[in-house]
């Protein structure tokens, strides 16, 4: 109600009325009123934190919970991993059998808990409004502890973060919320989730910012960070502050391994586009299967099984075989062998359509080569960093590339090992690992879905021109007008480039205004006055352009006048083509102009010659 | 004939026009009329990397000799004597002469600003950003040299400033100077001059990381990979470059200490609420305190000799405000300093740093503002303990904390300042109360001072309003087929001028819908476009109106295709001048998909707005509403 009132302030009457101190009032209320939208939002984000952190844990039980049932026999939720089970028989047919109910699930109950879950969660804030439907915050843990349960090569990440934005996205929507805070509140949860996960809080804020909220401002990251930081506390309050994966790294600044680092990096994006056209190829072959759809994610299901016989370590999350290549050494063909049939059976797997995070095969990929990478080195200089070190660093620079968030990578590898000491080296791989990937692939394994559905994914973030600059900045100042007592065809020539032109009195005050459509039908010895409309929108020259920009749609006109805001005065028009001038902003930026020294200034001197004449 | 003259050029808005544009920003969007723009180049992502390694060794050394430089101008000024050495200016046996010291250091540096470059006034970031914003990123290589020296100057005779800030402006202006050595785009010498500043902080405090996130919100303006790869390289190298000259260890060594999760948790909570105040409170004073320098009677080259009195006075009675103050910063990070001095010296460091920077010397706030934030924090978790025996509150966990909290929640740069803070401590117990107290102590800053931060408002003084929400540009996002008008109205190249005209002017639906109507000839492919504008100026070369439309109109024309994106039929618009576009099938240009107009763009925009502010009933209430 009270926002029509502030809208018609902005309509000036024959006199152009002055109205600055509404303006000023207005511009108070709207920002009174998004600090107590942001208080709302950020006490969410904590409710959001605290119910993300819980389904975070949860969740990991019950992937253990079935993990022991399935390679143990035992009903506990303790922590036994599937890689040391020992085999049975059967041990191959359990991932098929998970795929099979979590195919059923997927075809007769929620289409949508298929696949990873960051890109759905990604869609639903691009393109819907940011409403999940509660469904999904049931339906995919479930099938995500199966699936991973039953030894299903993935992380519980993705499904985590996935249902911790169906949390935030449901809790958002009991409460009359807009889009944008909606969207907030599932980044919320989805951080919580994964910061609940590994103990990561950095990280789960930089990544809820990278993947989620598409925007990186004071009043989504303030609920993102409270969310973020709960979610680490109910974590911690469960297992402790120790790291996740604790990792030994003798590391010293040593110069000689500088290249090996970067040849390192390339190696990772080279990966990263490996593993994601593993999986886009598996899953447009099964795709084209033109079998019951349950019976898909079962086949991939056996695959991962035959190849569990030979390396146990595929099965499950594998995180307690991260943790051990990291802090121990191997032997390099060991290394070689986990890493590459990893690869293989999460393509195959994930591609047929099961339920499941890419982020934990992406670690334990990068993990594995990076560590064999490394043992190489050790054959070329025995006293070079330790081997865990390597495995780190292209871990980090394997999920920067893959998912190209190379800011939270970095975070996250350094929060999740604890070993700060390696921050060099890990920044160093994980950014020449990003430049790299970019050469390799436009898209990336969680926007490649998007973009084939026809959606576009922002992968930059910047300001706003429009909400920068001033109307002084963009409107034209030197404008023709009109008295109100000439007659058309005296001036129709002369204003026939402008759409609209003010007509003044005898003072340089605005009267009215007269469109060229007015023109067209007007008698040529009609007043300028007489067919002149009085009412006329009319704008400040210290608004905000994007204020008046929403004036402008919502009042569905191309142009109006400028008053100055101290003293009323006319000072220029602005018309819809020079809103989209503060465009010209961004692109000049982009401009290459002529150094400013060498030769080039008496070339430069010579150019300006030869345009003037 | 072209579109383009349609409308007429964008004049210079230096000619008249009843006001001056009082932004520096005006000029530069309008000046240029928007033909000449060549077309946008590329972002040059190798090349930029190269070169913010260079800038990134380049802000490493400079680091190091600032701080040799200040050590030198300490020793000279309080002992005496030459040496390099960064000594610490408390234990001075000046007695009352040691009034004079900064007061001469204050007339020097008042003459450097006068006569050298104003620009080395201040304490350093809000001028990079400022350069970013209005100057192309192009800042005079003279102060890449002036403002090391003023800042040593002022910081060696005394002024309670870090070499932090200088060091950032002064790498700033190192990367911008390369950068204006090569053929440059205005963005690529952002990234260079962000490299450098980013580099700066990494190397005066080891901490990579915090030197990265520092330039992404502070100077960037924009969040994109393609300036993340330099920076971080920038950053990686200068910390390497400290780390060989300056030693591998933190700037500050902390010791261990409980931070106290989860049972300080409410005191924590508490205290961000306090340093969501104190920053508020002290951008405050700040300005005021500048303010009141602008009634002083005289010349403003001897500003900084009167705040330097001030600073005199102050330091006479509590040496601990003189110079960087490192070493106090440790001793409060480590708890040993007992509340009455603590009280002391957050009082004495807060205003003879108000007085000195008001007056205009040259130096940096981070120091300082620590500096008495962490007193604050350690004051309060001592005074807490005392109150409540049962607490046990580690006071540098405090300290720490209030460090972060205090500097992130002032500049709304908090995400860099939680990191810098962890950096310093390097422990990861740190992180979970520095995020808590950092946000509440943020949100409490934008609730009390909603539009400027301690960076921007002495530029909002001048005119230069700094808006740094980053987010993704909605015309990135929206392909032209979605906001194109896919039925629009066109007709005929044989209808006379005048029929049209009529047809118009009578209001007729379809027509008077655009500024603009497509041409079509008889097979119903586009032929040209014509314009209300170019309609009135063929009714004056012809008033019988029997001129055939085609004549009038364009026949060249700039077109846009379905599955563009908003942004490229924009940059269209902008370089030709031009308000509408045909858009045409990719593969036969001449077969007509839609119309696109400056309307159609705008409405982009209302989506992003009505995701932004249009509030949806919730299930709760629905209830209640019919």
């Amino acid at each position: 109600m009270s926002e029509r009132q502030d809208q018609d302030s902005f309509v000036a009457s024959t006199t152009g009325a002055f109205l600055s101190s509404g303006q000023d009032q207005v511009s108070a209320r709207a920002s009174r009123r998004q600090s107590t939208r942001m208080l709302r939002v950020s006490l969410l984000g904590i409710v959001v934190g605290i119910a993300g952190g819980l389904v975070a844990e949860g969740l990991q039980r019950a992937i253990t919970f079935i993990s022991n049932l399935c390679f143990y026999g035992k009903a506990t939720s303790a922590n036994l991993p599937p890689s040391i089970a020992v085999l049975h028989w059967w041990t191959p047919f359990l991932p098929a059998a998970g795929g099979l109910i979590v195919g059923i699930l997927i075809h007769y109950f929620s289409p949508e808990i298929k696949g990873d879950g960051i890109p759905e969660a990604m869609s639903v804030a691009l393109n819907n409004r940011s409403i999940v439907k509660a469904r999904v915050s049931i339906f995919k843990p479930l099938s995500a502890a199966i699936s991973v349960g039953s030894g299903g090569p993935f992380g519980a990440e993705g499904p985590i973060i996935q249902t911790g934005a169906a949390i935030g996205s449901l809790l958002s929507q009991l409460v009359p919320s807009s889009p944008a805070e909606r969207r907030t509140l599932l980044a919320c949860g989805a951080a919580a989730g994964l910061a609940g996960v590994f103990r990561t809080p950095f990280a789960g804020v930089m990544l809820a910012v990278e993947l989620l909220v598409f925007e990186f401002r004071a009043r989504s990251f303030v609920p993102i960070a409270l969310a973020s930081a709960t979610g680490t506390m109910v974590g911690m309050g469960f297992h402790g502050a120790d790291p996740f994966f604790p990792v030994i790294t003798n590391y010293h600044f040593h110069p000689l391994e500088l290249p090996f680092f970067v040849i390192l990096g390339v190696i990772c994006a080279g990966l990263a586009w490996l593993m994601s056209r593993t999986l886009y190829l598996c899953e447009d072959y099964f795709e084209s299967l033109k079998i019951w759809f349950p019976l898909v994610p079962a086949f991939g299901g056996l695959i991962v099984g035959i190849i569990g016989i030979f390396y146990p370590q595929v099965f499950g999350t594998g995180y307690s075989v991260i943790a051990d290549i990291l802090s121990k050494p191997h032997p390099m063909h060991v290394l070689f062998g986990i890493g590459v049939a990893k690869l293989v059976s999460f393509g195959v797997a994930l591609g047929s359509g099961a339920s499941g995070g890419t982020f934990a095969p992406a670690l334990m990929i990068g993990g594995s080569l990076g560590a064999a990478f490394g043992s190489v080195m050790h054959l070329f200089m025995p006293n070079a960093s330790t081997i865990g070190l390597y495995g780190m660093v292209a871990t980090a620079a394997l999920f920067g590339s893959l998912y190209r968030a190379t800011p939270s990578a970095i975070l996250f590898m350094l929060e999740v090992t604890g070993a700060y000491n390696a921050i060099l080296p890990v920044f160093l791989v994980a950014v020449v690992a990003d430049l790299a990937v970019h050469f390799f692939m436009r898209t990336t394994i969680n926007t490649e879905r998007l973009v084939r559905r026809g959606h576009l994914v922002p992968e930059a973030y910047e300001i706003d021109p429009m909400k920068m600059l001033r109307v002084r900045d963009v409107m034209n100042p030197e404008m023709e007008t009109v008295r109100g007592d000439q007659k058309v065809s005296d001036f129709v020539v002369d204003i026939a480039g402008h759409e609209c032109v003010p007509v003044v009195d005898e003072k340089e005050r605005v009267i009215g205004i007269v469109y060229r459509r007015d023109l067209l039908g007007a008698a040529p010895d009609a007043t300028a006055l007489s067919i002149a409309h009085t009412d006329f929108p009319v704008a400040y020259t210290d608004e905000v352009v994007h204020a008046v920009a929403k004036r402008f749609l919502d009042g569905a006109y191309g142009h109006c006048l400028v008053l100055d805001s101290t003293n009323g005065e006319l000072s220029g028009m602005l018309t819809a083509f020079d809103i989209l001038k503060t465009k010209n902003w961004e692109l000049m930026q982009e401009l290459q102009e002529p150094s400013r020294f060498s030769g080039t200034s008496l070339l430069r001197f010579m150019t300006e010659r030869k345009t003037t004449k | 004939m072209s579109l383009a003259r349609s409308r007429p050029g964008l004049r210079d808005p230096e000619k008249g026009g009843s006001s001056t544009p009082k932004a520096a920003l005006g000029p530069t969007l309008v000046k240029r009329s928007a033909r000449d723009i060549p077309p946008p180049a590329g972002f040059r992502i190798v090349l930029i990397s190269f070169l913010a390694a260079l800038v990134g060794l380049l802000a490493g050394v400079i680091a190091f000799v600032l701080y040799r430089l200040i050590g030198f101008f300490t020793n000279i000024a309080f002992y005496h004597q030459i040496s390099w050495l960064l000594t610490s200016a408390q234990h001075n046996r000046l007695g009352i002469s040691v009034i004079a010291v900064p007061v001469v250091g204050g007339i020097i540096v008042g003459f450097m600003a006068k006569y050298g470059s104003p620009r080395i006034k201040g304490h350093g970031i809000p001028e990079a950003m400022e350069a970013v914003l209005t100057n192309k990123s192009k800042i005079q290589p003279r102060v890449a040299i002036l403002k090391p020296i003023s800042a040593a100057i002022a910081i060696g005779t005394g002024g309670p400033f870090g070499a932090e800030g200088p060091i950032i402006q002064t790498g700033g202006a190192v990367g911008s100077v390369i950068g204006q050595f090569l053929h440059t785009t205005a963005s690529e010498r952002k990234v260079l001059l962000a490299c450098g500043a980013g580099a700066g902080m990494a190397a005066t405090f080891n901490t990579p990381i915090a030197g990265v996130i520092l330039a992404i919100e502070l100077l960037l303006f924009e969040f994109k990979s393609r300036s993340f790869i330099p920076l971080v390289i920038a950053s990686t190298l200068a910390t390497a470059v400290h780390m060989q000259l300056l030693g591998q260890g933190p700037m500050f060594v902390v010791h261990a200490t409980d931070f106290g999760i989860p049972h300080a948790i409410p005191f924590y909570l508490l205290l961000g609420g306090l340093c969501g105040v104190a920053a508020v409170g002290f951008t405050r004073l700040l300005y005021w305190t500048e303010d009141q320098f602008q009634h002083l009677p005289f010349d403003s080259l001897w500003w900084p000799a009167v705040g330097a009195l001030a600073l005199g006075i102050i330091g006479f009675f509590v040496p601990r405000v003189f110079g960087v103050g490192y070493d106090t910063i440790s001793d409060i990070l480590n708890g040993q300093l007992v509340l009455k001095l603590l009280l002391i010296v957050m009082a004495a460091k807060a205003v003879a740093l108000v007085v000195s920077l008001g007056s205009g010397t040259s130096g940096g706030l981070l120091a300082p503002m620590f500096m008495s934030s962490a007193a604050m924090g350690c004051a309060f978790a001592i005074g807490i303990d005392r109150i409540f025996p049962w607490a046990h509150l580690a006071p540098g966990a405090f300290a720490i904390v209030a460090m972060g909290a205090v500097f992130g929640a002032a500049s709304r740069a908090t995400f860099t300042f939680i990191i810098f803070a962890f950096e310093i401590t390097r422990d990861y117990n740190s992180v979970l109360p520095l995020m808590l107290v950092s946000v509440i102590a943020e949100g409490i800053a934008i609730l009390l001072m909603p539009k400027a931060t301690i960076m921007t408002e002495k530029l909002a003084r001048r005119g230069l309003y700094i808006h740094q929400d980053y987010e993704a540009d909605i015309m990135q996002q929206v392909a032209v087929s979605e906001m194109m008008d896919a039925d629009p109205p066109t007709v005929s190249g044989k209808m006379q001028i005048g029929e049209l005209t009529e047809l118009i002017a009578h209001h007729d639906p379809a027509l008077s819908r655009h500024q603009g109507i497509m041409i079509v000839d008889d097979n119903k492919k586009l032929a040209g476009i014509v314009t209300r504008g170019d309609l009135l100026r063929a009714l004056e070369t012809d008033p019988s109106g029997k001129m055939p439309i085609l004549e009038a109109g364009t026949r060249a024309l700039t077109v846009t295709y379905p599955d563009e994106v908003l942004h490229t039929a924009v940059s269209k618009m902008l370089r030709n001048n031009i308000g509408r576009l045909p858009v045409v099938d990719r593969n036969d240009e001449k077969r007509i998909v839609g119309y696109i107009g400056r309307p159609g763009i705008m409405a982009a925009r209302l989506r992003r707005w009505n995701e932004e502010h249009v509030r949806e009933i919730g299930w709760i209430r629905r209830q209640y509403v019919k």
